[in-house]
Formats: C-alpha cells, structure tokens, sequence
C-alpha cells in the first residue's frame, strides 16, 4: 500500500535534510505502529505520504501511484481517494452534526461517495460507522462541538473510514484520550479497518500500543537523517 | 452538502456578526433603492405637473423661469402681456384652445391664479388627465374662488368659506384686498401638482380687486365697493401668460415662431415637454449627489462584510484544514469564502427589500400628502434589478481578497495546524 524509496527532503531555506529514508513500505491491510519521539521527522514523513509536500529526492507510492508525480487538484483527488486521516486533536467542523463531518470526503471524492453509497444511502452509511464505533442516538445529529475528546475521534475515525479508502493515517489519535478511551478506539479502528480491508498507519510515541500492531517501525531507526541529528546532539552533550 | 450549504453553516456558526453584516447590508440596499423610487417619484410628479399643453407663452424672459412662475408658481413674472397682444395671437388658426392666466397676487401663501373656465376644461396633468372638482362647483359669482385640495385640507377650507387674497405673493403680505372677500364655491380633486396649492379665481376678478389700486397700495378715494364692482363691464388688459392647444403637432412650431419673433411686444413661446426637461437637468445635480451618497452607503456596508470575513479568517485556518484533509482543494476554500459573501449580500439584499417595502407603505401616505410626492410600491424596475445585481457582483469581487488570503494559508498550512 505505501512504498517509500529513498527519500530525502529538506525544509526550503534549510541545509540539512530532516528526512532521509532507505526504504519503508506497509502492505495492503496491514496495521504497522510508526514509533518515533517528537523531532524525528515524523510530521514531514506524513506530511509527505498526505502529498501536501513533494520529497527533494525518491519516490512515494502510495496503492502502486507515484504521488510524487502527481501535481495540484490531482494530488488534491488522489489523497481523498485512497486516503482517510484521523489526528491527535481538533479533527471536526465544530459546527456540524458528526454525520456531516463523517459525510465530508463523500462531498469532495466522487469515488468514495461512491463506495459509500454501494449498499445504502451515505447519510445511511455515516449512521452505520458511527453506530459501530459506539455513537448512536441523538448525539450523531448535534453539533459536533458539543462531544467529548474521545466521542469527537470516533467521528474522526468514522470520517477517515467512510468510502472505504485504501490507507487509514493515525496522527497520535489517542494521545488525547484516556487509558480506557484509548483501548476501545484502537479495537473498534482496528474492526473497521478489518472490515474494509484498509492498511493503517499509526503514529505514536506510545510504545505501550506497540504489541497490538502486526509490524512497529521506530522513525529514527529508519530516518538516516535523524540518526545524524541525534549523534550530533550526543557530540555536543560530550564535549560540554 | 454543496460549498454553499457548508458556508451557510459556517456563516449560522457566527450569527451575530454575521446578522449585524446583513443588517448594515439591507439598510443600505434599503436606502438605496429607495432614494431610486423619491428620484423616479419626483421626476414623475415633476413631469406629470403640466400635459397636454402645446405651447406656454408669456412676456420675454427665460424658458425656466417662464415655467417656474406659470407652472410652478414659483418667482414672479418680470413683465405681462397686455390683453390685445393675446388676442391677436390665439386668432391664428393653428390654435385650438387657450387658457389666459394672471399671477401675482396670493392667499395665505398659496397662489392666486386668475384664469377663465376654460382652464377647466382644457388644463391637463399627468396622463392627460383633466381637473375635477371633488366638492361644490366652479365659480358663478364675481368673487368666487376654486381652491386646490392642499389648500383647502392646510387651511380647513369648504364650499362657502370666505377668503382674503392678499395683494403681492409671499405669506406675510400686508395689503390685503379685505374690502373684496371670496367664498369658496368648490374644491379641486388632489393631482399632486402646484395645482393643489392654488386659489383660482376669474381674470375679471383679478380685475376687481384691483380698482382704485395704484403702485401697490388701495387709494382711498378711487376705491370702489365690491357691489359696485359686480356691476361694472371688467375687461383685463394684462395677463401674465397664457396656455395653447393647437389643432395639429404640426402648428406648434410655426406658432412658436411667430410668437418669438412678435412685433408688437417681446414675448416668448416654450414648449412644457422642453422646458421641464431643461429645468430636471439642474435639479438633477442634487438627485445625483443623493444617489451617489447612497452608493457610498452601500460600499460602507460591503466593507463591513470584509472586515467581518477578514477578521474570522485567522480563527478558521483550522477549519480549513480539516477541509483540506476531507479532501478540499484550495479552490474549495476560495469557493467557501466567497460563497459566504454571496450568501450575506444576498441575504441582506433581501432584507433591505423587505425594510424598502416595509418603509414604503408605512410613509407612503404621508410623503403622498406632505409633498405631493408619489412613491412606487411597484415590484423592483429592471433598472433597480440592475443596481441590485451589481451590488452582489461588487461584494463577490470584494470577497476575492479575503478568498485569496485563506486560499494561501490553506496551501501554506496543509493538513494540520500545529498549535
């Protein structure tokens, strides 16, 4: 599903590369937990495979396209398309019901809207993820800022679920959540993503989460460029 | 849910602000068209004040000032045109009806027009439309006057009232004609025009009141009684002008002709239709600045509206994000914002109608009686429709820069805020 080959990116105006990485790859279905401490570059990598930003070097694919070829509302389509995100905090139009922002990328992707629509109305389908990810009753129809943290990224999920893209990105989605908050999202993410056969790519610096995935990768291990940032932090903590 | 249904929720997130934009919006639209309908009113009523009549003709002067005492009873005029002159030229065969007509003196304020039944019958306003009595009858005696509905109404008059005409116009005039009293015989239907404010009595009347006078002033010894005027063969030797018919459209210019190039006195001939053109377009630098002042409005409404969707936009980069995530492109953004605009100026659009028409029928009968004024409850003219429609096309180009403006922040923030 993600295919990533020797990239390399630098923030413009900046010498040094905050991402160089070797190879990465998550399969089609697979649930991979992406570890990786604050500074290891983890915002460029998603911000790379989300294509809001294109790599100084190598190529993405993403469900077999080279999204670093793809340029301006074609890029804009492809992530809606294949992509559903899901982030740590603030993932909701406050003023909409939770079936209106589950309803979002059914209203920009004509593919999704599509999917969705497959067996029964979208409205329908909102209802339905919802309901399974533990939402039901008058609360899917008020205003979405009215939620708790945890109902509002369950609507977030249900969002990034609906349509059934290919590739699920989790942006610490539970770092804002309680312990027992935390334990339900991830079994009802990982239900659906089951259901829908969609690949998930969990960031986190929780490595407590780490065993319930099928493969952990730690940022910084993979990063070429991180790793020179930390041995040059460590040189300059040894010399003073 | 479509852009629009999306800025329409955001816009219902903000109620407040938002409200007050469209309310700025309304009064102004509010305002504007209905400074459109007192411009089309006046003109109108300006326009409707005299039909029907081919030619004014009266002592040499100017053509305005010829209309503004003849038509408007407004000024005086600077010379008469002595009895003999008039005769001579209605006898020339193009002429199919005159009225003669002698100002100068006045009631309370109100003109005092000194005509012939004639005038009754041949005066015509606004679409042709003849005059009509609304109470009692036209004038039988020697001193009996017809007075206009204002008049009548400003003053309380009815059919057998008496009035003093004053000598000389002005309201505070002194010499009044108290020997000779009038009564009122009847009241003239409402026209809208200077008609309604004019007392009209016979020329032989006018006459009446005038014997014995001298420069301005009753002497004493020459004076004679109001019975003894009743019996006396009054013949007018001046008048101040006179209105023309003519048996063909063809004749009118032949005969103004002749009356501008008569021998015997300097008299002039003007055509109403010309003359009230003529005299619009000075009025018309005041009608302007009043329409300009009200598009001034408009735009202080419209740069409220930006300043309401400037100000939101740093609170909302977030919100755009998110959109971007869901799959907005940054033209969706630009839509967004400039959907917004649409939306508000429509909205205030049509408030500002519903305030218009509301306004409207509330002051519509009090502007109709207080300045002979008559405002159109008539659904929007193209004209209005027009002025409407560039407004909404002016609040669209206007949202453009703050459309820009989250256009860029959306392309610099991507998908994520960070706080």
């Amino acid at each position: 599903m993600i295919d990533i080959r020797d990239v390399r990116f630098a923030w413009p105006g900046s010498a040094r590369d905050v991402l160089d990485i070797d190879s990465f790859s998550v399969g089609s279905g697979e649930r991979v937990f992406l570890q990786g401490p604050s500074g290891s570059g983890k915002t460029t990598l998603l911000s790379l495979l989300g294509a809001v930003i294109s790599p100084d070097h190598g190529t993405i694919h993403v469900n077999g396209v080279d999204i670093t070829t793809l340029r301006g509302a074609v890029r804009d389509k492809f992530r809606v398309d294949e992509m559903g995100f899901i982030f740590q905090m603030f993932n909701l139009i406050p003023y909409l019901s939770p079936i209106q922002n589950v309803l979002l990328p059914c209203q920009f992707s004509a593919d999704r809207n599509k999917a969705a629509s497959s067996k029964r109305s979208i409205t329908d389908e909102a209802i339905r993820l919802l309901s399974h990810l533990g939402l039901e009753g008058d609360i899917v129809r008020q205003r979405a800022s009215e939620l708790s943290v945890g109902q509002q990224q369950r609507v977030a999920a249900a969002r990034a679920l609906i349509g059934s893209p290919g590739l699920i990105i989790a942006d610490e989605p539970t770092s804002a959540l309680d312990a027992d908050a935390r334990v339900i999202f991830l079994q009802l993410l990982f239900e659906e993503c089951k259901r829908t056969g969609a690949s998930l790519l969990f960031v986190s610096h929780d490595q407590s989460l780490a065993h319930q995935f099928d493969h952990t990768v730690n940022l910084s291990v993979i990063n070429r460029a991180g790793r020179a940032q930390d041995s040059s932090v460590v040189q300059a903590g040894g010399s003073a | 849910m479509k852009i629009l249904s999306l800025a329409i929720a955001s816009l219902l997130n903000r109620k407040f602000s938002v409200l007050l934009t469209i309310i700025a919006i309304a009064l102004s639209v509010a305002l504007l068209i209905g400074v459109e309908r007192i411009r089309n009113g006046a003109q109108q009523g300006f326009n409707n004040t005299i039909s029907g009549t081919d030619l004014i003709i009266g002592a040499r002067t100017g053509q305005i000032q010829l209309l503004m005492y003849s038509v408007f009873r407004l000024g005086n005029a600077t010379n008469n045109i002595s009895w003999q002159s008039y005769q001579e030229i209605i006898d020339d065969p193009v002429v199919q009806w005159s009225v003669p007509i002698s100002l100068g003196d006045s009631h309370r304020g109100y003109a005092v027009l000194g005509t012939s039944t004639d005038y009754f019958t041949y005066f015509r306003y606004g679409r042709k439309q003849p005059l009509s009595l609304s109470d009692g009858k036209l004038s039988e005696d020697l001193f009996e006057a017809v007075v206009g509905s204002e008049v009548a109404d400003k003053l309380g008059y009815s059919v057998g009232s008496e009035i003093i005409i004053a000598h000389g116009t002005g309201s505070t005039s002194f010499a009044e004609h108290k020997d000779k009293p009038f009564r009122v015989a009847g009241i003239l239907a409402r026209t809208g025009t200077p008609v309604d404010r004019t007392v009209h009595v016979s020329l032989e009347a006018i006459e009446a009141i005038h014997l014995g006078w001298q420069s301005g002033s009753l002497t004493s010894q020459s004076a004679v009684s109001a019975e003894e005027a009743r019996k006396l063969q009054l013949h007018p030797e001046k008048i101040t002008a006179f209105l023309v018919g003519v048996k063909s459209k063809l004749g009118i210019f032949k005969l103004q002709r002749k009356v501008n190039e008569y021998r015997a006195e300097p008299l002039l001939a003007i055509l109403p239709g010309v003359a009230l053109q003529e005299m619009w377009r000075l009025l018309g630098v005041a009608e302007k600045a009043l329409f300009a002042i009200s598009l001034c409005v408009v735009v202080t409404g419209l740069i409220g509206m930006l300043s309401v969707i400037l100000a939101s936009l740093n609170e909302r980069r977030r919100e755009m994000a998110i959109l971007r995530s869901c799959g907005a492109r940054p033209t969706h953004v630009f839509a967004l914002l400039i959907g917004e605009a649409f939306v508000v100026t429509l909205a205030g659009i049509a408030a500002g109608l519903c305030v218009l028409y509301a306004a409207l029928w509330f002051v519509r009968p009090t502007i109709e009686d207080r300045f002979g004024l008559f405002l159109s409850m008539a659904p929007p003219t193209l004209n209005e429709l027009l002025l409407l429609l560039s407004i909404l096309v002016a609040a669209l180009i206007i949202a453009v820069l703050p459309a820009m403006m989250a256009y860029r922040n959306s392309l610099a923030d991507g998908l994520t805020l960070r706080v």
